[in-house]
């Protein structure tokens, strides 16, 4: 299956299509979760990926505001 | 029109530039300046007409095959760019960049437009708070002096923002802070919300991943803002476990044994859940399972447990110790609550209600100050104190008192007493 964009993730998974867990493991971010997985000893499921989500995501807006360093104070 | 121009030899059609900038950045919107029009194309030409309102047509390219083609003038840009942000995409903006050799040719044509382009960054509608006083990116198309350096995680990192990555060149950063687990914590700033001017967010990067903002005190911000307040400190105050030890990884590869009433206990199992149960009053809210011997527990969990859990800062056999240590009767759980000075033990006072039949706990203040209300203690609390005694009753008044005590203890003893004590 080809890989989703993060946009079309984000829609299927507000639709519910999908859950977190596929969504975590379709995305970028799919690496990192599974060696949290691996490292607090649990197996990659619904209830962790949606911790994880809830932990990390950041919305595409939000990203774009933090990616501009321009934008913002910086000590 | 753009989109069809007849391209010089070696020369990319626009079309071509943005298949080449699509399959790059297939997250983001790309805005492809045409003259006086910004175009979309593709799926982006659909998007944008949804968002903005605007028409889609069709355009016959020289191959022959048919693209959709959105457009608009590109003086409206400063007004559909926010709105394409707003609604959640990551916008790219590509400008022309003249080719030499075309712009020779259109200069000695006298046209005043160029052909060939190549995406600038110009990403979004920020406010540019000190863009004046930054000398304005080259259009260079490189990261590699910062990427090379970085994990393969930095560089994951760094590609959800390509958009601006792939354009601007970045420096690799000295590191404001490094942690005790080694961590280097770059980019760390405040930044204001779109969504709610109001509130403003601090935030950083770890080992080159961002972290999710946080939400500032409006009184830290002004700290920062007058530089009273550094990024080590907002990293302590807004992610302190993230600057924690991290326990060692076998700490969570195998069972960790707690010291119980009656012998060893084994967790064997620990994890964390949403309440998905809407009849629940913790619906929605993030709980704690184990599974200790043959029970089950579940309790709602603090912030500070999570963030700890999280990033793994304590052992699971902590965590069931602070959130299970009551169910599981545990010594060790008791041993956290401490009676506030000044307290007499004596003057503590466990006993059954004449009233509701329930088990309350209360204790004396001292001269002048009366005693504490009577909380009723919890089953488990009761079974800890009368059965396991692996509670003491100064314990348990600390845990159920403490607040009270303190409050009193801290309050003046009013006149109207004193005075009458003197008469």
């Amino acid at each position: 299956m080809a890989k989703l964009e993060y946009d079309e993730l984000v829609q299927l998974l507000q639709d519910g299509t999908i859950g977190f867990l596929r969504f975590m493991l379709e995305s970028d971010n799919a690496e990192s979760y599974l060696e949290w997985c691996g490292l607090h000893g649990i197996e990659p499921s619904e209830e962790s990926a949606e911790f994880y989500y809830d932990e990390t995501e950041i919305d595409m807006m939000e990203r774009q505001l933090i990616d501009d360093e321009d934008y913002g104070i910086s000590n | 029109m753009a989109a069809s121009r007849k391209k010089e030899p070696g020369q990319l059609s626009v079309m071509d530039q943005f298949d080449r900038m699509k399959e790059k950045h297939p997250d983001a919107l790309l805005l492809f300046r045409t003259g006086n029009t910004y175009e979309t194309y593709r799926q982006d030409a659909k998007k944008s007409s949804e968002i903005l309102g605007i028409p889609v047509t069709s355009r016959t390219l020289d191959n022959g095959s048919n693209i959709k083609v959105a457009s608009f003038p590109h003086e409206a840009l400063d007004t559909y760019l926010p709105r394409l942000v707003r609604a959640g995409m990551r916008v790219a903006i590509c400008e022309h960049l003249e080719d030499p050799r075309q712009k020779k040719k259109e200069q000695e044509a006298k046209h005043g437009e160029t052909t060939s382009q190549q995406p600038i960054n110009k990403e979004s509608d920020m406010p540019r708070k000190k863009r004046e006083k930054t000398p304005q990116e080259e259009p260079v198309k490189t990261t590699k002096s910062a990427v090379d350096e970085t994990t393969p995680k930095e560089k994951k990192s760094e590609s959800q923002s390509a958009t601006q990555g792939e354009t601007a060149e970045r420096k690799p950063r000295e590191p404001q802070m490094v942690t005790v687990n080694g961590d280097k914590v770059t980019h760390g700033h405040a930044y204001q919300s779109k969504t709610n001017p109001e509130d403003w967010y601090f935030t950083a990067k770890i080992n080159g991943e961002q972290l999710k903002p946080q939400k500032m005190d409006p009184a830290d911000l002004a700290a920062y803002k007058e530089k009273e307040l550094t990024v080590p400190q907002l990293m302590e105050r807004y992610y302190p476990t993230k600057l924690m030890p991290r326990v060692p990884d076998v700490a969570y590869q195998v069972a960790n044994v707690l010291p119980g009433p009656e012998g060893n206990l084994t967790i064997d199992k620990f994890n964390v859940y949403k309440e998905t149960d809407e009849t629940r009053a913790d619906y929605g809210k993030y709980k704690f399972y184990a599974q200790v011997g043959d029970k089950k527990m579940s309790t709602t969990a603090s912030r500070e447990d999570l963030n700890a859990y999280f990033d793994r800062v304590a052992t699971p056999g902590q965590l069931v110790e602070r959130n299970f240590g009551d169910r599981l009767h545990l010594q060790s759980h008791y041993e956290q609550f401490r009676l506030p000075e000044g307290i007499d033990p004596k003057g503590i006072r466990v006993a059954k209600d004449k009233e509701d039949g329930k088990w309350k706990v209360s204790a004396d203040l001292g001269e002048g100050r009366g005693r504490t209300s009577r909380q009723e203690l919890s089953f488990d609390d009761g079974y800890s104190l009368f059965k396991t005694k692996t509670a003491t009753r100064e314990q348990i008044a600390a845990k159920y008192l403490t607040e009270e005590i303190s409050t009193k203890l801290a309050a003046p003893l009013s006149m109207e007493k004193s005075a009458s004590m003197k008469m």
